[in-house]
């Protein structure tokens, strides 16, 4: 028993607590567990982040779950390495500022206990997913996220459209959890361990043939896609922001879409593995890398506050799995515990200024907040210029490790994508750029008294500002350490060189902050022609194909419902349940309460089944002679 | 030879037998006060069960047992967890029996000490190597049990309940002791190892051995009830009082099912094929587990008599635990016996929590047809959420225990390459849907007549539950949860089974 296990036991205790004590808690108090409970676990990951750096791995084993014959490793085992840990402590670190914001901000709502209940559930599934050191356990915590997600989405289960995002989600989710369990049954079945430091061990890796890399990569990459929102499953994302905004916050900074990063990483020596897993790196960055780009073109067209972030969240998961393709696993994890930071910082951000306007969230409605309310403004500016990759905020730090690491190699399709890399900052730096000035700087579009937010909802952006500002100290340590646990390879130490490079990528933020601010500053809504717009959002169509698709399935399932099921669903039963009383009332008419009859019936069955046997005996005795 | 080692050993039975006489004594000279009967009762049974799970736990390798006691009684990973789910089960009856009798029946004290003669003779049949001292404890195990039955004596129903069952329980005791004789006339011992050793030197296996053990089975399948030799259980469950039936639906069960294992895969067979005899046992046992199946579902769909019910559903669930029985016949029988004693174990839990929520209900009322169920969610929530997550588990719900156990049994039943039986268990499965849910439908979906005020606020039951019931309905609750869930258990169960053929 180790104390990585309080990081997973506290979160889970919290939800019970929360979802069956909460009347008697009362409101505060309900809030107030359920962030000391996320606080807890915080704690124990910090100490498990210790113990891991002065000690090294370990494997802290609870229980045999499953015994599997031809497959070892299915145990309720937790992994701790550097990159769980980081993953750990980043997860309910920002977990629980999120939490402490929610205090304030759901302070209005009826159903704390639900939502305390959900949001602690929600950390806990996700900690299970990345301290399980076998992909089974792992894919409880994965299924269990896709659940929490899909409760949290659909909070206000009165909304028809919260109610139909969460199904997508929750769908979208599915299709991961069927391509991991297939990934699970040919790791399960080829290899004999679905234990991390087994099957990605070189003995396994060499004994697995190209077609098995193969088809475990795909598997894996489609599962990770849908849990990290990349094209093409990335439909659900953006619906989303129907939940509460501490939901979206935790979902794309911490809890949720970080998983597919996660699991690329920790898979990586599989995807080093042979020409086969060289193939799907090469998949990996290039999806990536137009995952990146289409997401910034379609938040460039977006004039929801929470949809822009959204679609930023997909197009900075884009970087990393591009990060993840060219074999930066370290620039990969470092840019996402650093956009946890600044978006979780982004979208608190959002939800203050939301919570203030009461419920606007088009940002062509905003302007003239920044005036009354200095301090978010600031914070919202941190985090926009992280997302923008400016220096020296961790955002650029990060970003520039990934175009580094892709430019690195220097062959045609590497710099070819890291000019989509510098393409999607100029874009990015645009799109934050032009959020911001809309929201803060313009002249007011609006004429409500603001909902000021109280210091519950203000003290956790500080917090997050300051990770925003500071992170960026520990990069390059994190990103030395995850690449060698990834590769098993020794770091090279690389020449950091302030070169053109570096010089580009701030160029590029900075004209798309530039061409924000002169566009925008005097509260003009879009650069983009109304013509155009359908032309940015082109991975939305995406949706109506998938809804297209949906839609036959259910005119389908319709069908089977009004014409077929009535005769499976009512006529088959009752017929069975008639035949079956007719067979039980003749039983029960033997069944008549006379001693007699009962003590024949024994007398009768045992001798009729010793004459029986012993007619078999003799008989086969018989044949024997 | 060491008799302390002798005392460690046999601890459990020997506080049983000691609570038993003591409980006889204070009833006679100290205090004729029920509860205080049923504390002592209570805490040598609960003593007893800490016991057995340390025995269990810290089994003591090379312990050298005076032989005069080896040659009768064994000790082996099988008994010991064997005793203590038996006197688990046992001392939850006991609980669930509290304040049962008090105010009808002038002999409450008589009550404990016969629950505790009783469960005695099931320890002692668990461990026993020789077959008179099996029948000596089986009849130790079956006495009290008729007597318990007819225990209300000026209640006719419970009066003919005790009846039936001793006159139909003799006629198979007399099978029995017929077939020990016809075995001990064949192979010339009654002790198990030589009857083993015997057997092994004979050049062709005699048929009076065979007509023997098809006797014993035939006594042994009586006690369980299994088809044809069920036709006592409905009517005895039925009249006999509910926290009789209670113990008598649990604890009794798991003693036989554990004796038959050791009577016919560990004692007369070191290699776990059920005697090499060219007689295919798998059709006995699948007759017998088909008979049982069918029979038990059938006849529990029409009944309105929850008791009724809950008697043929126990005779269903017996079928299954003899389909295991079927598939523990071939060359690799661990998985079956794992499946086998894990299935008996969760079986017994699951039926033992569903019988005492109408063992405390029946203190408030005297009627057992499924309208007396009526709003029990609205009336006691955790009496109704143990009766729903109980018969749930029967029914192989997942992912409760039953489920698991189910999973386990056809899992095991499908690689003994009987792929017949799982169709059979799984068709068998369906039907018991029917009736199971028809009694929470009472339970959650009728709502009360009288808007729940009148269970439990009869003057006679209190104004709640004890606290000890309170705690003893949470465990067969979350058992049913957690026996399912938690991996560790059935691994246990693995290790345990996994002795069993290892010699005797």
């Amino acid at each position: 028993m180790d104390f990585i296990w309080l990081v997973l036991a506290l979160p889970l205790l919290g939800s019970l607590l929360c979802s069956t004590h909460y009347r008697a808690l009362g409101k505060a108090a309900t809030g107030m567990l359920a962030s000391l409970a996320i606080l807890g676990a915080f704690g124990a990951a910090a100490a498990t982040w210790f113990r891991v750096h002065a000690a090294g791995s370990y494997t802290s084993q609870l229980a045999t779950w499953l015994h599997i014959p031809g497959v070892s490793g299915v145990d309720v085992a937790a992994l701790a390495d550097p990159l769980s840990a980081t993953m750990l402590c980043t997860v309910t670190g920002v977990a629980f500022l999120i939490h402490c914001f929610s205090m304030g901000y759901m302070s209005d709502e009826e159903d704390y206990g639900r939502f305390f209940a959900s949001l602690n559930l929600f950390v806990a599934t996700m900690v299970l997913l990345v301290m399980a050191n076998n992909l089974a356990l792992l894919l409880v915590g994965w299924g269990g996220v896709g659940y929490a997600s899909y409760s949290l989405i659909g909070f206000y289960r009165q909304k028809p459209s919260a109610v139909s995002a969460a199904r997508k989600a929750f769908l979208i989710n599915v299709v991961g959890d069927v391509a991991m369990m297939f990934a699970i049954f040919i790791i399960g079945s080829r290899v004999g361990s679905l234990e991390f430091t087994s099957f990605l061990g070189p003995a396994s890796l060499d004994r697995m043939s190209g077609e098995t890399i193969l088809a475990a990569g795909v598997c894996l990459m489609i599962a990770a896609y849908a849990k990290s929102a990349q094209l093409p499953l990335h439909t659900w994302l953006p619906d989303a922001m129907e939940g509460p905004t501490p939901v979206s916050a935790l979902i794309h900074a911490a809890t949720m879409v970080t998983a597919g990063v996660y699991l690329m990483v920790r898979c990586a020596p599989l995807f080093g593995h042979g020409p086969e897993g060289a193939d799907l790196m090469v998949i990996m960055a290039r999806l990536g890398a137009i995952t990146a780009l289409v997401a910034a073109l379609c938040a460039v067209a977006q004039n929801d506050l929470k949809r822009i972030l959204a679609y930023s969240t997909m197009s900075q998961l884009g970087y990393m799995f591009m990060a993840a393709g060219v074999g930066a696993y370290g620039a990969a994890i470092f840019h996402l515990v650093s956009h946890a930071f600044f978006k979780a910082l982004l979208f608190l951000t959002a939800g203050v200024v939301i919570h203030a306007l009461h419920g606007e969230q088009d940002i062509r409605k905003m302007g003239g907040l920044g005036k009354k309310m200095p301090g978010v403004q600031l914070a919202f500016l941190i985090g926009a210029l992280a997302l923008a990759g400016i220096p020296p905020l961790v955002g650029f730090w990060s970003k520039e490790a990934i175009l580094l690491g892709t430019f690195q190699d220097g062959n045609m399709e590497r710099q070819l994508l890291w000019g989509v890399g510098i393409l999607t900052a100029l874009l990015t730096a645009y799109y934050t750029g032009r959020a911001y000035v809309l929201t803060f700087w313009a002249p007011a579009r609006h004429e409500s008294e603001l909902h000021l937010p109280g210091s519950s909802m203000t003290w956790p952006l500080a917090v997050l500002s300051m990770a925003s500002v500071a992170a960026g100290l520990a990069g390059h340590e994190l990103v030395s350490e995850v690449q060698s646990l990834a590769t098993h390879l020794p770091v090279a130490e690389t020449h950091e060189t302030f070169g053109a490079l570096q010089i580009t990528a701030i160029l590029a933020g900075l004209i798309g902050l530039g061409v924000a601010y002169s566009s925008h500053k005097t509260g003009r809504a879009s650069l983009v022609p109304d013509s155009a717009v359908p032309v940015l959002l082109g991975c939305e169509s995406i949706d109506s194909l998938s809804k297209g698709a949906a839609g036959s399935f259910r005119s389908f399932a319709d069908m089977v419902a009004v014409k077929v099921d009535p005769v499976i669903s009512q006529q088959a039963p009752d017929l069975i349940q008639r035949s079956l009383y007719g067979t039980s009332s003749l039983l029960c008419q033997l069944q008549g309460g006379s001693l007699r009859l009962y003590a024949v019936a024994v007398l009768a069955s045992s001798t009729l089944l010793a004459l029986f046997v012993y007619g078999l005996f003799s008989l086969s005795i018989g044949a024997g002679q | 030879m060491n008799w302390s080692h002798l005392l460690v050993q046999f601890t459990p039975e020997l506080a049983v037998l000691v609570t038993a006489v003591w409980v006889i004594l204070s009833d006679l000279f100290l205090s004729r006060h029920p509860s205080g009967l049923w504390r002592q009762c209570f805490l040598g049974l609960a003593a007893a069960t800490i016991g057995a799970a340390f025995l269990y736990q810290v089994p003591t390798p090379g312990v050298e047992l005076p032989a005069i006691i080896t040659r009768v009684l064994l000790v082996s990973p099988l008994t010991s967890s064997l005793k203590f789910v038996v006197l688990l089960l046992s001392t939850l009856a006991v609980v669930f029996s509290y304040r049962s009798f008090e105010e009808t029946e002038r002999h409450a004290g008589e009550y404990y000490s016969l629950i505790l003669f009783s469960v005695l003779g099931g320890l002692l049949c668990i461990s026993s190597q020789d077959l008179v001292l099996f029948f000596i404890s089986f009849e130790l195990l079956s006495l009290p049990l008729y007597m318990l039955c007819g225990f209300r004596r000026y209640n006719s129903a419970s009066a003919e309940a005790g009846l039936k069952y001793f006159v139909n329980g003799a006629l198979s005791s007399a099978l029995m002791l017929y077939g020990i004789s016809w075995i001990y006339g064949s192979l010339g011992s009654t002790h198990l190892p030589t009857l083993a050793a015997n057997y092994a030197v004979v050049p062709s296996p005699p048929s009076g051995f065979l007509v023997g053990c098809l006797l014993v089975l035939s006594g042994l399948g009586f006690k369980v009830a299994v088809a044809p030799f069920h036709t006592w259980a409905p009517d005895v469950y039925s009249g006999a009082p509910p926290a009789v039936s209670t113990f008598l639906a649990s604890a009794p069960k798991v003693t036989i099912v554990g004796f038959i294992l050791r009577l016919f895969w560990q004692s007369l067979d070191g290699t776990g094929q059920f005697f090499n005899l060219p007689v295919d046992w798998v059709f006995l046992f699948t007759v017998l587990a088909a008979g049982s199946m069918f029979v038990g579902n059938l006849s529990a769909l029409p009944q309105q008599d929850v008791r009724k019910i809950f008697a043929y559903s126990g005779i269903a669930q017996i079928g299954y635990i003899f389909l295991g029985l079927a598939a523990c016949n071939n060359p690799h029988p661990q998985q079956s016996f794992s499946a086998v004693l894990f299935y008996t174990t969760v079986y017994g839990i699951s039926n033992l929590g569903a019988w005492a929520v109408l063992a405390v209900l029946a203190r408030g009322q005297e009627r057992f047809d499924l309208d007396s169920l009526r709003g029990l969610h609205q009336r006691n929530p955790a009496l109704a959420a143990c009766l729903a997550l109980c018969l749930m588990s029967l029914a192989g719900v997942p992912p409760l225990s039953g489920f698991m156990g189910k999973f386990y049994l056809f899992r095991a039943i499908y690689e003994s390459g009987l792929p017949f039986l799982v169709v059979l268990g799984i068709l068998n499965s369906v039907i018991s849907l029917f009736y199971y849910f028809k009694v929470l439908k009472a339970a959650y979906f009728v709502e009360a007549e009288d808007g729940g005020t009148s269970f439990l606020q009869a003057p006679s039951a209190g104004p709640a539950l004890p606290m000890v019931q309170q705690l003893a309905f949470q465990l067969c609750l979350w058992s049913n949860v957690v026996l399912g869930l938690w991996p560790a258990v059935i691994g246990e169960v693995e290790r345990v089974a996994s002795t069993i053929t290892q010699g005797s």
